[in-house]
This record gives C-alpha cells, structure tokens and sequence, in this order.
C-alpha cells in the first residue's frame, strides 16, 4: 500500500463575502486511508470538500491533488467521486439509469461496474422502480454508489450515513473499509465520533473554518493527538 | 473542446429537462390551447384562419404615444413569462442539484457551460415550435382550414395595420423569430444574471426588462424584438426592421454568453 502523499492542502484559506469560511488548514492525505472530518454544523467541512474538489478557490495558500495543484494545473481534482449533498437524479428514471447517464459523461465504465456499485450498497441493480419511489436511505444508497462507481483514486463523502438505517451504516463501513484496502484515498465527514473512530486513520476536529485537533490512532489502537498534519 | 462531452451533457440536459418539466409544459401547452381556442372561436365569425389567432395570441400593443392610450399586452407578457419562467426553472434548479456531479465528471466548467448554452438554444427553438404547432392545431381545427395562406381576415384587419406588405407566411415566421431570438436573449442573461444573483431576483429583473420594453420605444431593450406591432413592417417611424433585431439579439448574445462564461470560470461554486 502506497504510503505517498496523494492531497497536500497548505495554508488554505477562503474568505467569502469578506468572512472567514476556512483558516490555515495544512493536510497530508495519503492512499489507503480513511480521514475523518468531525465538528458542528458550519465549522467548514463542507467548504473544506469544496475545495479539495476545485469547486472554491483558495484566497490563500494551495490544494494539490496527485501533484496537480488544483486551479492551476487542473481545474477538477484527476480522480475524485464525490458525495456532497443529494444529486438530483431524474425522478422518472431507475437506479441504474440515473447512474448510466452520470457514467456516460467521462465513458469510464461499463453497465457492469454500474451494476456491481449499485450491489456494493445494497440496491437491486435490476430493481424496476424508478428514483421517485425510493426511501430516503435508498436515494443516499444511489448517491454514494455515484461517488465509488467509477472507482477513483479520492472519493469525499459529506455525511454519508444520514437516512441510512442501522443495517445500511453496517453495510457502508464494510465497504469503506473495502475501498481503503484497495488503496483508496476517502475522506468522511460526519457529526458521529463513534462511526469515525471506528473508520478513520485519522481525526479532524474543526471549528470555524479550523481545524482545532487533529488526532492518528496508534498501532496499539489509542489515539494519539497530533500537532499538525504536515 | 470536446465534441463528445458537449454532446453527452447536451443530451443529458435534454432527457432532464424532459423528465423535469414534463408536467409544467403539458400545463403550459394545455393553456396555450384553451386560449388559442378562445381566441379561434372569437376570430372564426371574422372569416379567419390560424394567421389570424397567432396574430391576436402573440402580438404586442404596440407604441403609443400618451400614457392614456397604454394598454397591458396580456396575451404576450403571459406567453413571455411563462416561457422564461419554464426555461429559468429547469435551469436554475440543475446548475444548483447537479452541478457539482457533472463537473466532476466533465472535469471542465467551459464545456459544462457551453453545454448550458447550447441547450437553452435548443429549448427556446423546441418550446417555441412546441407554442407554435399548438396554436396551428387547435386553430385550424376550429378553422377547418389548415392553409397559413391570406384570409379575408388577414386582408381586411391584418394587412390594412401594415405600413410594409408581407405575406401571411412572412407574418408567422417573423413572429416565430422576434419569440426565438428574443427567448433566447433572455435565457442566457438569466444565466448570466445568476453568476451575481440570486435566481429569483435574476428572474424578476429580466420580467423587469420584459415590461419596460412594453411602455418604451428604445430599440436596445431586448424583449423589444419580439413585439411584431413595433416592428418595422407595423411602424416605419421607429425603424425596428427583423435583420437589426436578428443581429443585436445575436451580437448580444454573444456579449452575454462570453460574460457568463468568464465570471463562471472565476467563480466558487458553492
């Protein structure tokens, strides 16, 4: 497993409006991990995943992704899936076409990774009921099945667990455990320590736009606090 | 530019607008028939055909010059509007739920808006033909006559309004284009306008600029141009023919779309 760092963020800061959203955040990502993103509602995780995926520009410092500084080299990170927020799938379409339609805008699988990602969250690939009479869990299921099908090298999840039941947050670790076995960079941001530390390498604390701790589970399983990420 | 790509959102964009909007245009054309009914029944004692309702559903009041003598073109702020506002829904509702997916996809803000473009090209052709086909249909049925040719109504109530002679067909067509070229104008300043604003206040400044062009004579408002009673062929005095309304509705246009795409380029998208 590659120990190299694949997303270096130095120095990032935004301002909106004049307001600080995100404040001198440093990160060293690698592949075959799993980050976890923790803080309240408005600390900046979102616009923190808005940034790593080039969707914000920086006011201050740099974002590169597989050592492409993000707005500069690229405008979009190389290989990046992504949940932020539900997409708006067409309501009068299944699973699989809403996810066929996606797919064929960069033509980098076929309908069988399409199906297989949909049976990785535990959707029927087959199932003939269209986006409009899925449960909220179903609808977050499809969403995420967005973001791994194309199997990239960074995948960013913003509160994946909400609307799924117990059984699908289960079903959700397992596969995100899977991913990091496959040498995948993930970040999650979540409001549950218990799902976090139970995924994570490693702890983001943030709050307003900071982040404020930053914690690495040890060898011997403790977490030990860390002073920064770079 | 990636052909493929462009191609791909563009149909992308077409399969869901469709599968959008489909309710609110069957609702849209259902209106448009009522009224072209309406209008036809009205016109069919008058020796009319479906000239004669496009005229009447579609025109404008044209210039006035006392504010007493002002009346509100109902008929054309209602087709206006709702057409702006079916394409300014669909619009704005896409770019906020799914812009994020399909950037990250086409990996390109250019291609991504571009596609935008091109669709809200398309849409204003299909949605005008769409308005177009319809008041034909239920008129010449009332009619029972399905010929755009010159109806003793045209020639008596139509022709006698026109200070240049064009034939019934010129007619239609220049209404058809003053709707399309001004619909499209209008789209890609709403797209424009969304780049600074918000959708909402984007949309009312556009009905803003749509209803000042009925009370003004200034050549340069936009709406303007699909106002068949301003055009040139109704009022010599203002000079509006359809060639300088088709190259400043498209120089426009091409301003606006170079604008859009420059701001989104630098924009953060949130």
């Amino acid at each position: 497993m590659s120990e190299l760092v694949y997303v270096t963020v130095t120095q990032l800061s935004k301002e909106l409006k004049k307001q600080p959203i995100l404040t001198d955040i440093n990160l060293a990502l690698s592949k075959g991990k799993i980050y976890g993103f923790r803080g309240k509602n408005g600390s900046g995780k979102t616009m923190l995943f808005r940034a790593l995926c080039g969707l914000i520009r920086p006011t201050e410092g740099s974002v590169i992704v597989g050592g492409n500084v993000l707005g500069e080299e690229l405008s979009f990170p190389p290989s990046v899936g992504v949940l932020i927020e539900y997409p708006g799938f067409l309501n009068g379409y299944t699973g699989f076409k809403n996810l066929k339609m996606l797919a064929g805008l960069n033509n980098l699988i076929d309908d069988d990774r399409i199906k297989e990602s949909i049976k990785l969250v535990g959707l029927d690939p087959d199932d003939k009921r269209k986006y409009r009479k899925y449960s909220l869990g179903m609808k977050q299921r499809l969403g995420l099945a967005q973001a791994i099908m194309e199997e990239p090298d960074l995948i960013i999840l913003d509160e994946p667990t909400n609307a799924l039941d117990t059984d699908g947050i289960e079903e959700l670790k397992r596969l995100l455990l899977d991913l990091k076995a496959k040498n995948k960079c993930i970040l999650i941001a979540s409001h549950d320590k218990e799902e976090l530390d139970y995924l994570s390498n490693e702890i983001f604390m943030m709050e307003n736009g900071r982040i404020t701790d930053h914690y690495r589970l040890e060898g011997d399983g403790r977490w030990a606090k860390r002073k920064s990420s770079l | 530019m990636s052909r493929t790509t462009l191609y791909k959102l563009f149909l992308r964009d077409l399969n869901y607008s469709f599968s959008y909007g489909k309710y609110k245009y069957l609702a849209f054309y259902t209106i448009i028939a009522f009224l072209a009914l309406m209008k036809s029944l009205q016109l069919r004692e008058l020796e009319s055909n479906s000239v004669g309702t496009f005229f009447a559903l579609l025109k404008d009041e044209g210039y006035f010059y006392r504010i007493s003598d002002y009346q509100v073109p109902f008929y054309w702020d209602f087709v206006q509007f709702l057409l702006l506002f079916l394409i300014g829904d669909f619009l704005f509702q896409d770019m906020e739920n799914n812009r994020t997916y399909l950037l990250m996809r086409c990996r390109s803000k250019l291609h991504y808006l571009v596609s935008k473009m091109c669709w809200i090209v398309a849409q204003n052709i299909l949605m005008i033909l769409g308005l177009f086909l319809t008041i034909y249909m239920v008129s010449s049925v009332v009619f029972a006559d399905f010929t755009i040719g010159a109806s003793p109504y045209f020639e008596r109530v139509i022709e006698t309004q026109m200070e240049i002679k064009i034939s019934s067909v010129e007619l239609v067509i220049r209404i058809f284009l003053g709707y399309m070229i001004t619909g499209i104008l209008l789209s890609v300043m709403m797209l424009m306008g969304t780049q600074f604003v918000s959708p909402v206040i984007t949309f009312f400044g556009i009905i803003v600029v749509c209803v000042i062009s009925t009370f003004s004579d200034l050549k340069w408002l936009p709406a303007i141009h699909s106002m068949i009673l301003k055009q040139q062929i109704f009022n010599m005095e203002h000079q509006l023919s359809l060639s300088f309304s088709i190259i400043y509705c498209l120089s426009l246009f091409s301003v606006v779309a170079v604008i859009a795409l420059f701001i989104f380029q630098k924009k953060d998208i949130l």
